[in-house]
C-alpha cells in the first residue's frame, strides 16, 4: 500500500508546518505545578525580585576603576558560553537572572450578560530563573508558567 | 519515568504539536493540550503498559480533545480564525507566492479529512508513528487504522489531483 501513496506522503512531508514554539520546552521539561493564585503570586514576587537582583548585580560592577563587563545573554537551550576570567569578570556561582516571557492572543468575543459583548485576551507568561554554575555558565533553573484572562468591553459600532 | 516521557516529548514535540494544532485549530490551544497531556501522564502512579510513544500520544490526543470542547463558543459569538497545522510564512518572497497556493490547498485538504483519518495522517507522517502505534494510541484495531489511513490518502490524492488536472 505505501507504495501506491509514496507521492502523496511525500508531498504532505514537503508542506512546512507551524513549528513547536520554544516556550513549549520551558512547560514540558522543567514544569512547576502550582495552583492558579500561587502562580500569580510567584510571577509578581518573581518580576519584583528579577528588579532588585539585577540591580544588585549593576551596582557593584560599575566601579569607575573597572571596565564595564559584557554580559553574553542567556540561552533557552544549553549553557551561555563562560566569559573569560582573565580578560573581564563574569558571572560568580549561584548568580541568578530572572526573565519574564508573556505574549497576550485575542480569543474571541463573548457577551456574558446577553448585552456587553466582551474581548476575552489570554495572557501568557513564563518566568525563567537562570543560575550561574561553578564554572560561571548559567542553565535554566525553573520555568513558571501562568495563564490569565482578560476581558475588555468591546466598541458597538 | 519522567525521564522516559521527557526523551519522548524532545523526539517528537513537533508530532505531538503538530497532532494537537490539527485538533484544537489554535496554537495557543495546541500548547496547552500538550502540556496537560504530559501533566497526566506525570500524575499517573504507575508506569504505562504497551508503547510508550504511543500512550504520550493517547494522552496529548486525549488533552487537546478536550481543550477543543471548552473553547467551543457559544452559538451567535465570533469565532476567532481556525489555525492551519502548515506554516505559510517563507523566508523567499519568490517561493512564498509560489508555494502558498499549494499549502493552502494541502491545509484545506487535510482540514477537510473526517477526524478519525486526519488523526491517522498526522500521526503516521507527521509524528512518525507506525500502524501499531497509532492503533494503539487510538484504540483501534490495527487493520481498521490502516483503512483510515488509505481512505484518507485516496481522499487528499483525489482532490489535490483535481485541481493539477484542470
Amino acid at each position: 500500500m505505501n507504495d501506491e501513496f509514496k507521492d502523496i506522503e511525500r508531498m504532505l512531508k514537503s508542506m512546512p508546518l507551524r513549528k513547536a514554539p520554544p516556550s513549549l520546552d520551558a512547560r514540558i521539561l522543567r514544569p512547576r505545578r502550582f495552583p492558579r493564585w500561587s502562580r500569580a503570586l510567584v510571577g509578581g514576587l518573581a518580576a519584583a525580585a528579577a528588579a532588585a537582583l539585577a540591580l544588585a548585580l549593576w551596582l557593584p560592577r560599575h566601579n569607575a576603576s573597572d571596565p564595564i563587563p559584557e554580559e553574553a545573554p542567556p540561552q533557552t537551550a544549553g549553557l551561555a558560553p563562560a566569559p573569560d576570567a582573565a580578560a573581564r569578570p563574569g558571572p560568580q556561582p549561584g548568580h541568578t537572572i530572572e526573565e519574564t516571557v508573556s505574549h497576550v492572543t485575542y480569543e474571541g468575543l463573548i457577551v456574558p450578560d446577553g448585552k456587553t459583548p466582551m474581548r476575552v485576551l489570554q495572557q501568557r507568561t513564563v518566568n525563567r530563573t537562570w543560575v550561574a554554575d561553578e564554572s560561571g555558565r548559567f542553565a535554566l533553573d525553573s520555568a513558571v508558567p501562568d495563564d490569565q484572562i482578560i476581558l475588555v468591553q468591546a466598541q458597538i459600532q | 519515568m519522567r525521564r522516559r516521557l521527557e526523551r519522548i516529548y524532545l523526539e517528537h514535540r513537533q508530532g505531538l504539536f503538530t497532532m494537537a494544532l490539527a485538533i484544537t485549530r489554535c496554537p495557543a490551544a495546541a500548547e496547552d493540550a500538550v502540556q496537560e497531556g504530559f501533566a497526566r501522564l506525570w500524575a499517573a502512579e504507575t508506569a504505562p503498559r504497551g508503547d510508550s510513544v504511543a500512550y504520550v500520544f493517547a494522552s496529548v490526543r486525549n488533552a487537546a480533545i478536550d481543550q477543543s470542547r471548552r473553547r467551543r463558543p457559544a452559538s451567535g459569538v465570533e469565532q476567532p480564525e481556525a489555525a492551519s497545522i502548515y506554516d505559510g510564512q517563507e523566508a523567499d518572497p519568490a517561493t512564498a507566492a509560489m508555494n502558498g497556493e499549494l499549502v493552502r490547498r494541502v491545509a484545506r485538504a487535510v482540514d477537510s479529512l473526517p477526524d478519525d483519518q486526519r488523526d491517522v495522517v498526522v500521526m503516521r507522517i507527521y509524528g512518525g508513528l507506525t500502524y501499531a502505534q497509532i492503533a494503539e494510541a487510538l484504540g483501534r484495531p490495527l487493520p481498521t487504522v490502516a483503512g483510515r489511513y488509505r481512505l484518507a490518502l485516496e481522499r487528499l490524492r483525489s482532490q489535490m489531483g483535481g485541481g493539477d488536472e484542470r
